[in-house]
């Protein structure tokens, strides 16, 4: 079931009207109830069988691992099941064995993953009432693309009782509006120019490539940013928050600010799970050791993070899919960005100085946020092309030709979108980008809600009724399914 | 959540919903059969003395503006392209809404197609469910029409199927229609100005029967049992075309005997083409299935002085509250001169129209 689906809309009325009329200590269940029926609606039910089998070795390893004294078993116990997880989530995910691989696996391995490092770390209690555990690692606004989230931050928010709410149902509705608004009205259109051009990629060369990797930037942020907007709302009209997963990405001013920004969920559970993990191994506590011999101390930690963070950033890639394009683009290359970033900062505090650039000089901040979104921008056209190949082949074609003639001869109309279209893709933009600026400052709903109601309904339903007409949707249109959701 | 809470939320959705209906009633595809019902809708209520539905027979076919200015009472088609025909028992609901018709006539040809290629084109349906003002009978209407329920949502909300139409949003026309309502000039006729030369063929000695479809004889029976049970008096007709075999001829006599045994009247008007002195060499506008203004002329002629003669239906020339359709008169008769010069250009060069016959 897509949730940008009319079915989707009516299984969420219909659990919200059931969800606040049971008696409240049963409102976990019902919740778990319509994560189980949303799983066995949007795919093959049979498949369920995977996260039956996986909430059950994880709820028996993190009692096994709580209980019992000696530290080798429970690290047995630990590593055996993290083995068990992962392979299945590789086998299913990565060696074309698609079609077998269940809603969310990715999503709900890492969550579930997540919990049993808590209980094996001593961070948190093992659950033990198994079906509350499943609602944890099920519950079905995270399902499709996450965010990915922690026991110990939710287990208060999951099982307790919620009233009904006017402001987290009115609240959580214009999220989920938002997020229709992002993903109907603008990465749909996107998607429309970079299929026509990265399907074609070979007749395509200059300006053409670049437009159409700069629309699937816009168009990846906003599928997925808007997918999270309409989970988190909806789980927000539930009473449930859940953590965010973006924060205004593009106005970050250096890659690793970017992904503090970007796929947050998955940015912390990779540094908590497996980044500091990593660190605490004896290869990597004794690899500075070996190091500061031969480069000093300063150089041997360098090093040793780098090469940690290597690979963190090759498994970052990985997990997107296991092929180089991935790897590459949503991985080593940002790894890349970063450690040379990192080298070269002296250089740049050269630079810097010697052209009497103030770090908060309004024009060098928003060089440094093109320059952010360009280097992005590059990942996501290996994450995008066909293959490594067909990346290097587009980048490349960037510089073949100068048509800048594009913009004044119409041919930027070929591209999939009229100007009509383009127009309104433009404009919305726009208003996310003054959306998005506001929301820095403060939120953008509190805001809202401050004006007088005639304000505030004009406001809904404009926004409403922008998204139902300009929207992507319904029949003629196939709305694409979220990108995210594939991973 | 407190009371004050609730009242906002309703208050905020009943608004959505008007704004929702509204801008619907706007961009749903502008066209003749959107004219045609935004007319119905338009025309004052219980002035209507005929209601004729059925498929693209009727409305090029039987000229109301002509009745009205021949014999003066007021008929208006509501019929649409490959009409399905669970839909008669529909409209007539609708039409009793507003209207209290003499006479409802029933174009007879769909009931002899095959439901299976019609229920594979949903414009078939659409043409009239999403032509119908947001109600109960609209919703009755498409739970008929739309066996698959998963698809049905598209239909109760069409605007999943229009919204892309938002640049029509601009034409006046279109912002006419906010309440569904907008006076059609030439009430629901529309003009044919092209011709294909057919050879007439005569089933009429055909006695045999074949049944029709089951699920049509059911909409059928069940229309009339409606009509009956209502005391609507009704009149079941087939508009002028070339018959594609006997088969069809064979499917009327089965529904003539279905339609007699419940009390009402079947005329198959290809029987009574020399009388209205209809030559199939001229009188068609796209191989054979549809008649041009000429063949109109002349079966609305007819047909007119036919339902003036054997039914109860009124003389409301003079009523100034039918101003509207001596309007229309004029307008028809204006057009009419027009397209007989056409027709009459046409037929000289022998210039045939290009234009294949949807049904």
């Amino acid at each position: 079931m897509n949730i940008t689906s009319f079915a989707f809309l009516c299984f969420f009325a219909a659990l919200l009207v059931v969800y606040y009329i049971v008696p409240k200590k049963t409102q976990w269940g019902i919740l778990l109830l319509a994560s189980v029926g949303f799983f066995c609606v949007s795919g093959e039910p049979w498949l369920i069988i995977y996260p039956i089998a996986t909430i059950t070795v994880i709820y028996g390893g993190a009692l096994y691992i709580h209980r019992v004294k000696e530290q080798k078993k429970k690290q047995i116990a630990l590593s055996l099941i993290v083995v068990l997880c992962v392979s299945l989530l590789c086998v299913l995910k990565y060696f074309h064995l698609g079609l077998l691989a269940p809603l969310g696996i990715s999503f709900y391995t890492l969550t579930l993953l997540g919990y049993l490092i808590d209980v094996y770390y001593e961070l948190g209690e093992p659950e033990t009432n198994i079906l509350k555990l499943a609602l944890f690692g099920y519950y079905f606004p995270t399902m499709i693309s996450g965010p990915i989230i922690r026991y110990r931050d939710m287990k208060e928010q999951l099982f307790v009782a919620h009233p009904l709410q006017y402001q987290n149902v009115t609240y959580g509705m214009q999220r989920m509006v938002w997020g229709f608004f992002k993903k109907l009205v603008i990465s749909e259109r996107m998607g429309l120019v970079v299929d026509t051009v990265f399907n074609n990629y070979t007749v395509h060369s200059g300006f053409t490539v670049v437009i159409a990797a700069v629309c699937f930037t816009f168009q990846l942020y906003t599928d997925f940013s808007g997918c999270m907007d309409i989970v988190i709302g909806a789980s927000e009209t539930l009473g449930i928050i859940l953590p965010e997963n973006f924060d205004t990405p593009f106005f970050s001013r250096n890659i690793s600010e970017y992904w503090r920004r970007w796929h947050i969920t998955l940015g912390i559970w990779l540094k908590d799970y497996l980044f500091y993990p990593l660190l605490r191994t004896k290869f990597f506590t004794n690899l500075p050791k070996k190091l500061k011999a031969k480069c000093g101390k300063k150089t041997a930690k360098r090093i040793t993070t780098y090469t940690a963070m290597l690979i963190l950033w090759f498994t970052i890639g990985f997990w997107h899919g296991g092929v180089w394009k991935y790897i590459i683009g949503s991985g080593l290359l940002h790894w890349f960005y970063i450690v040379s970033g990192e080298v070269l900062e002296p250089v740049w505090k050269k630079l810097k100085t010697m052209f009497h650039i103030k770090e908060e000089n309004k024009g060098f901040i928003f060089f440094q946020q093109i320059r952010t979104f360009v280097l992005v921008t590059i990942g996501l056209v290996f994450f995008r092309a066909e293959n490594v190949k067909a990346a290097c082949i587009m980048l490349g074609s960037i510089f073949k030709s100068w048509n800048p003639e594009i913009f004044w001869n119409g041919a930027v109309f070929d591209l999939g979108l009229d100007w009509i279209e383009f127009t309104i893709a433009i404009v919305s933009l726009l208003i996310l980008l003054v959306v998005s600026r506001l929301q820095q400052k403060e939120s953008i709903r509190a805001r809202v809600a401050r004006q007088k109601l005639p304000v505030r309904w004009i406001l809904f339903y404009a926004l409403l009724f922008y998204v139902i007409l300009l929207g992507n949707y319904g029949p003629g249109y196939t709305a694409a399914e979220f990108i995210y959701q594939g991973f | 959540m407190n009371r004050k809470q609730i009242m906002k939320a309703v208050l905020f959705l009943c608004g959505f919903l008007f704004i929702l209906q509204t801008v619907t009633y706007i961009i749903r595809t502008n066209g003749l059969v959107k004219d045609r019902f935004t007319g119905f809708y338009a025309e004052k209520d219980n002035t209507l003395d005929v209601v004729m539905i059925g498929s693209s027979p009727v409305f090029p076919c039987f000229s109301g503006a002509k009745m009205w200015g021949e014999y003066g009472f007021a008929a208006y088609p509501l019929s649409s392209n490959m009409q399905r025909p669970m839909a008669a028992l529909s409209l007539v609901k609708e039409t009793r809404k507003t209207q209290e018709p003499s006479l409802y006539v029933f174009e007879m040809k769909q009931f002899t197609a095959n439901e299976e290629d019609m229920a594979d084109n949903m414009a078939y349906t659409r043409g009239v469910t999403d032509n119908m003002k947001y109600s109960w009978n609209r919703i009755d209407a498409i739970n008929r029409a739309v066996p698959e329920v998963s698809e049905r949502y598209t239909y109760y909300f069409d605007i999943f199927k229009y919204h892309s139409n938002w640049k029509t949003m601009v034409l006046p026309s279109q912002l006419a229609c906010f309440r569904y309502e907008k006076q059609e000039p030439l009430k629901g006729f529309e003009f044919k100005d092209e011709y294909y030369p057919m050879e007439q063929v005569d089933y009429s000695q055909i006695t045999e029967q074949e049944p029709i479809e089951a699920d049509y004889e059911g909409y059928l029976r069940e229309l009339l049992q409606y009509l009956k049970d209502n005391d609507l008096q009704a009149f079941f007709v087939v508009a002028p075309y070339v018959m594609e075999g006997e088969e069809k001829q064979e499917k009327y006599n089965y529904m003539q005997e279905i339609i007699e045994s419940y009390g009402y009247e079947f005329k198959n008007l290809n029987e009574d083409t020399e009388e209205m002195s209809f030559d199939f060499g001229t009188d068609f506008y796209d191989k054979g299935v549809h008649t041009n203004a000429i063949g109109a002329e002349k079966t609305t002629a007819y047909f007119g002085k036919y339902l003036k003669e054997h039914f109860d239906l009124p003389d409301h020339r003079g009523d100034t509250s039918y101003k509207s359709w001596d309007t229309a008169y004029e307008k028809w008769s204006e057009q009419m001169e027009i397209s007989r010069k056409n027709l009459k250009e046409c037929i000289d060069k022998k210039e045939y129209t290009t234009q294949e016959p949807e049904d």
